[in-house]
C-alpha cells in the first residue's frame, strides 16, 4: 500500500502531445539529451516548462483531453526532487478541482494534471498568436505573463474561451507554411 | 614687410582626398566646421608644407620618411584595393606674396609620394610594410613682377623658406589653441621672459653692448701697453700687468664657459619643448585609455550582476513566481482536505461510541488473562491457547479506532501528508507582484546602465581610433610617467644651470669692475709726457656708451613690458567689456615677468577659464603687434581653434581685434558654425569658408567638402 499520494505520484510519467512537447516544452525548457546550452533556455529543465504550462490550465481553469499520439519527458519524482512545492500545488489543484476522493487513484490525479497542462498549451499559443511569435523570445515576457494575470473577479468576466484543436493548429502553422517556428 | 597667403592647395593631404584649395585675402578668413570636418588636418597642412612638422609627430621623427600617416586614407585604399601600381602623390602647394618686394610670389610645394609593394594583399592598407616611400620634396619658387624666376630645391629650399618664414617664431603666430597653455604658463614667468626674448629687439642691444665691451679692452690694452714702453717702476708695472691679464684671463674664460652654459640651457630648453610637446601629443590619451579599462571592467561587473539576477529569477520564477494568482486553488484544496479529515474524524467518534457498550475494559481484561480464564464465557483460556490471545488482543480497544473502511484509511494515508500544504504555499506566494515588479526594475536600471556605459565606451573608443589614426600608432608607445619624470630632471638641470649662468655673469662682473680698477691703477704709473689721448677719450666713450644701453636696455625692457601690458589691456577690454562681463586687467612685473590679474583700480582680481585664454591671447597677439611694428615685418597670423573657450559674444570682439591687428589672420575655428548667416555680414571678416565631413561607410575613409560661404 502506498503511503501518500506525494509519493504515490511519483513513479508515473505524464504524457503531453507530441506537437507540444516540440514547441512549447522543448522550446523553453533545456533538454539534458540534446547538444544546447542550458542558459539558452529560460526553464533550466523539461518539467518546469509543463509545470508552468499546468499551473496556467488550471488558473484559467482549461482543462483539454490529449489528442493524438502522447509523448512523455519525465517523471514526477523529477519535480519532487527540484520543486516539491510545484508537485504539492499541483495536486492540490487537483483536489481543488475534483475533490478529495480523486487522490485514492494517482493515475486519475495524473490525468488531471495532463489535461489542465494540455489546456495551458493552448493558452500560451494563444498569447503567442496574439503578440508574435516569438514573444517569449524575450525572457522579459515570461514576468509580464505573471503581471498580466488578472485578479480572480476580473478574470472570471473575461475567461478565455475553450478553443478548438483546429484553431492552436493555425496558430501553429501562423504564416509558417508547415514549419512551426516559434 | 608685409607677407600675405594668397591660397593653400592640398592633394590627398589627411582628411583632404584628391585636390582641394583655398583662397585667401587680406584681412580675417574663417574656416569654420564641426569636429571632425577636417579643420585641423588644414591646420597640419600649413605646418607641413613649411616647417616639415605634423601634429602628433615626435620632434625627432619630423624627417621620417617612412611616415604615411598625413596621406589620405581613401586614396591608399583605393589604390590597395587595385592594386594599383600608380603612385600616390600627397602634396600641399603655398603662395605668399611679399608686395614691398616688387611683389614677389614665393610658391612652396611640399610633396610625397608612395608606392605598393608586392604581395600587399596579405596586410591591410594603413600597414607601413605595405608601402614603399619616396623621399618627400621641397621646391621653393618665387618671381617678382618682372617675371624675374629662382627655384631652390630641398636643402637649399629649406633655407630660403627659413630666411622667410624662420621657425623660431612659428610657435607663437602659428598656433592651436590646445597649446596655448604650453605656450604662455602664467605660473612659470620664464615662458613670458622667453616669448618676449624671441619676438622683441631687446636681444639687439645685447650685441651692441658686447661689440663696445670688446672694442673697450682693445683700447685698454692699447693704452698699457704704451705706459709700459715707457714706465720707469717697471716691477709694479709688470705686477699690476699680470694681474690685469689674470683678470682679463678669467673674464674670457667665464665668458666662454657663460656660453657653454647658455648653449646647454638652449639645448634643455629645446629638451623640455619636446617633451611638452610629446605631453601635448598625449593630451587626454592616457586619461582615455584608462577611462576605456574602467569601462570595460564595470560593464563586465553589470553583466554579470544582469547574469546572476537572470539565474535568481528562473530559480523563483520556477519554485514561487509562476504560482501567482492560484489561492483560491489552494484555499480550496485545503477545504478539501479539512472536509475529509472531518469527515474522518466523524467516522472515528461513531466507532468509539459503538465499541464502548460491548467491550469489556483494561482492568477486567487483565484479571482475566492473571486467572487465564475468561469471565465472559466462563471457559478457561491457558496462556498461549488461541482464547489467551484473543482476551489479550482486546487491551487498549475502547482507545482505538478499529474496522474503518479500507478505502477511508488508504485515502486517509494518501491525503494525510497534503494537510498544512496549501497554507504553507499560500505563505511563500504572497506579495509576488511586488517582488517581480522590483525584479524587473533592477534588471532594467543594470541594462539601461550597461547600455549607458557601453555608449560612453563606443565614444571613447571611437574617439581613441581618430586620436591614433591621426598622431601614429607610436603613440602607443609613449609613456606619459617616463615624460614627466624627464620633465622634471630638465626642469631642475635646466634651473641648476640658471643658476650657474647667474653664478658666472656675477663672477665676470666683478672681474671686470677689479679690471677697470687695475687699468685706473695702471694709467697713474703714465709718465705725465706719455700721449693717449685719443684712446683715453675713446675708452671713456665705450665705458659711457656701455653705460647708456645697459641703461637704456633696462629702460626699453620696462618700456616694452609696459607697451606688452597696455597693449594686451586694451585688447582685453575691447573684447571683453561687454554686459555682465567684468574685465579683468593684467599687470606684469617689470623685472621677474611675473603676471598678476587685477581689477580697474589695481587690487588682485583672480581670473579664470575663458578669461585667462583671453589673456593669453591679448599677450601673444600685444607681443607680436609691437614686434611686427618695430621690426617692420607682418606675418600672417594663423590660428587652429583659439576662441574654444570664449562665449559667442567673446568670439565676436576676439575676432574682430584679430583683424585689427594683423594685416592678414586666418582663423581655423568651430565656434561660428551655428551663425555663418550672421558671421558672413560681419563686414571684418573678408573671407569665410565652411569645411564638412563627407561620411562614407568605414568612417576612417571619410573625406572633406570645402564651401565658399563668403
Amino acid at each position: 500500500m502506498e503511503t501518500n499520494i506525494y509519493q504515490a505520484i511519483q513513479g508515473i510519467e505524464p504524457e503531453m502531445e507530441i506537437l507540444k512537447r516540440q514547441h512549447i516544452v522543448e522550446k523553453y525548457g533545456y533538454n539534458k539529451g540534446v547538444n544546447e546550452r542550458k542558459s539558452s533556455k529560460y526553464f533550466g529543465m523539461l518539467w518546469e516548462a509543463f509545470a508552468w504550462a499546468a499551473i496556467l490550465g488550471f488558473y484559467h481553469d482549461k482543462r483539454k483531453p490529449l489528442q493524438g499520439e502522447p509523448s512523455k519527458a519525465f517523471k514526477y519524482s523529477t519535480i519532487a526532487r527540484n520543486g516539491p512545492d510545484i508537485l504539492d500545488s499541483l495536486i492540490l489543484f487537483v483536489v481543488a478541482k475534483e475533490g478529495y476522493g480523486i487522490l485514492k487513484d494517482s493515475g486519475k490525479v495524473n490525468k488531471v494534471i495532463e489535461e489542465y497542462a494540455n489546456g495551458g498549451f493552448e493558452i500560451i499559443f494563444t498569447i503567442l498568436k496574439e503578440k508574435g511569435s516569438d514573444y517569449f523570445g524575450d525572457e522579459s515576457n515570461f514576468l509580464q505573463e505573471i503581471l498580466d494575470r488578472k485578479p480572480i473577479i476580473e478574470k472570471e468576466k473575461n475567461k478565455l474561451q475553450p478553443s478548438k484543436n483546429t484553431e492552436i493548429e493555425s496558430i501553429i502553422d501562423d504564416g509558417e507554411g508547415g514549419n512551426f517556428k516559434f | 614687410m608685409i607677407m600675405i597667403i594668397k591660397g593653400i592647395s592640398l592633394k590627398n593631404f589627411k582628411s583632404f582626398y584628391g585636390d582641394n584649395e583655398f583662397i585667401f585675402s587680406n584681412g580675417l578668413n574663417i574656416i569654420s566646421g564641426h569636429e571632425g570636418a577636417g579643420k585641423s588636418n588644414l591646420f597640419d597642412a600649413f605646418m607641413w608644407v613649411l616647417f616639415n612638422r605634423i601634429s602628433g609627430l615626435k620632434k625627432g621623427e619630423k624627417l621620417a620618411e617612412s611616415n604615411n600617416s598625413y596621406i589620405n586614407d581613401r586614396i591608399k585604399n583605393e589604390s590597395f584595393i587595385n592594386s594599383s601600381t600608380e603612385p600616390i602623390i600627397c602634396e600641399v602647394q603655398l603662395n605668399v606674396i611679399i608686395p614691398e618686394e616688387n611683389n614677389k610670389e614665393y610658391t612652396v610645394i611640399r610633396s610625397k609620394s608612395i608606392y605598393l609593394n608586392k604581395g600587399h594583399e596579405k596586410n591591410v592598407f594603413y600597414e607601413k610594410n605595405v608601402w614603399t616611400y619616396e623621399n618627400s620634396e621641397l621646391i621653393v619658387s618665387c618671381k617678382d613682377k618682372n617675371y624675374n624666376e629662382e627655384e631652390y630645391l630641398n636643402k637649399e629650399a629649406e633655407t630660403k623658406l627659413d630666411s622667410i618664414f624662420p621657425e623660431k617664431i612659428r610657435k607663437y603666430i602659428w598656433f592651436q589653441g590646445e597649446q596655448l597653455n604650453e605656450l604662455l604658463d602664467f605660473e612659470n614667468p620664464e615662458t613670458l621672459r622667453k616669448a618676449i626674448d624671441y619676438l622683441s629687439y631687446l636681444s639687439v642691444y645685447e650685441h651692441m653692448s658686447d661689440i663696445i665691451s670688446y672694442s673697450h679692452n682693445m683700447l685698454e690694452n692699447r693704452i698699457v701697453n704704451s705706459i709700459r714702453a715707457n714706465n720707469r717702476d717697471k716691477k709694479k708695472f709688470d705686477n699690476l700687468k699680470q694681474e690685469i691679464d689674470l683678470k682679463e684671463k678669467a673674464i674670457i674664460s667665464g665668458k666662454s664657459s657663460k656660453l657653454l652654459k647658455e648653449k646647454a640651457l638652449e639645448k634643455l630648453i629645446s629638451e623640455e619643448d619636446e617633451l611638452n610637446e610629446k605631453l601635448a601629443i598625449l593630451a587626454g590619451f592616457p586619461e582615455l585609455k584608462e577611462k576605456e579599462g574602467r569601462l570595460i571592467g564595470e560593464i563586465e561587473m553589470l553583466k554579470e550582476q544582469v547574469s546572476n539576477l537572470n539565474d535568481q529569477e528562473k530559480t523563483l520564477f520556477v519554485n514561487k513566481w509562476m504560482l501567482k494568482g492560484t489561492d483560491d486553488l489552494l484555499m480550496k484544496a485545503d477545504k478539501e482536505i479539512a472536509k475529509f479529515i472531518n469527515y474522518r474524524q466523524n467516522l472515528v467518534t461513531e466507532n468509539r461510541k459503538q465499541l464502548a457498550e460491548g467491550v469489556p475494559g483494561d482492568q477486567l481484561i487483565h484479571d482475566m488473562l492473571e486467572k487465564q480464564h475468561c469471565t465472559v464465557c466462563d471457559r478457561p483460556a491457558k496462556k498461549g491457547s488461541p482464547e489467551f490471545i484473543s482476551i489479550k488482543s482486546q487491551l487498549d480497544s475502547n482507545k482505538v479506532v478499529k474496522a474503518l473502511d479500507y478505502d477511508i484509511e488508504d485515502l486517509y494515508e494518501k491525503i494525510i501528508s497534503l494537510r498544512g500544504k496549501p497554507s504553507n504555499i499560500l505563505f511563500k506566494i504572497k506579495n509576488i507582484d511586488e517582488n517581480v515588479t522590483a525584479h524587473k526594475s533592477k534588471i532594467e536600471f543594470l541594462l539601461n546602465e550597461r547600455n549607458r556605459k557601453n555608449k560612453e565606451l563606443d565614444n571613447i573608443r571611437e574617439k581613441i581610433k581618430e586620436i591614433v589614426r591621426e598622431k601614429g600608432h607610436e603613440l602607443l608607445n609613449l609613456n606619459p610617467t617616463n615624460i614627466n619624470s624627464t620633465l622634471l630632471r630638465v626642469r631642475t638641470d635646466k634651473i641648476t644651470l640658471m643658476r650657474q649662468i647667474n653664478s658666472v655673469t656675477n663672477d665676470i662682473i666683478l672681474n671686470e669692475t677689479k679690471l677697470k680698477n687695475l687699468y685706473i691703477e695702471i694709467s697713474k704709473l703714465k709718465k705725465s709726457d706719455e700721449i693717449n689721448i685719443i684712446e683715453e677719450k675713446l675708452v671713456r666713450y665705450t665705458e659711457f656708451l656701455s653705460e647708456v644701453i645697459s641703461k637704456q636696455t633696462e629702460k626699453e625692457k620696462i618700456e616694452l613690458i609696459e607697451k606688452i601690458q597696455n597693449s594686451a589691456n586694451d585688447i582685453q577690454k575691447s573684447v571683453a567689456n561687454i554686459n555682465n562681463i567684468v574685465v579683468v586687467f593684467i599687470e606684469i612685473d617689470r623685472k621677474d615677468y611675473t603676471l598678476k590679474f587685477v581689477d580697474a583700480n589695481g587690487n588682485p582680481n583672480p581670473s579664470h577659464g575663458a578669461q585667462n585664454t583671453l589673456a593669453k591671447m591679448s599677450i601673444i597677439n600685444a607681443i607680436v603687434k609691437l614686434s611686427n611694428e618695430k621690426k617692420n615685418r607682418n606675418y600672417p597670423f594663423i590660428a587652429d581653434a583659439p576662441t574654444s573657450d570664449f562665449a559667442m559674444e567673446f568670439t565676436d570682439r576676439f575676432l574682430e581685434s584679430v583683424s585689427n591687428t594683423y594685416q592678414q589672420s586666418i582663423i581655423i575655428t568651430k565656434d561660428l558654425i551655428s551663425n555663418l548667416d550672421l558671421y558672413k555680414k560681419k563686414g571684418y571678416i573678408k573671407k569665410l569658408y565652411e569645411l564638412q565631413k563627407q561620411c562614407t561607410e568605414e568612417i576612417a575613409l571619410s573625406t572633406n567638402s570645402i564651401t565658399i560661404i563668403k
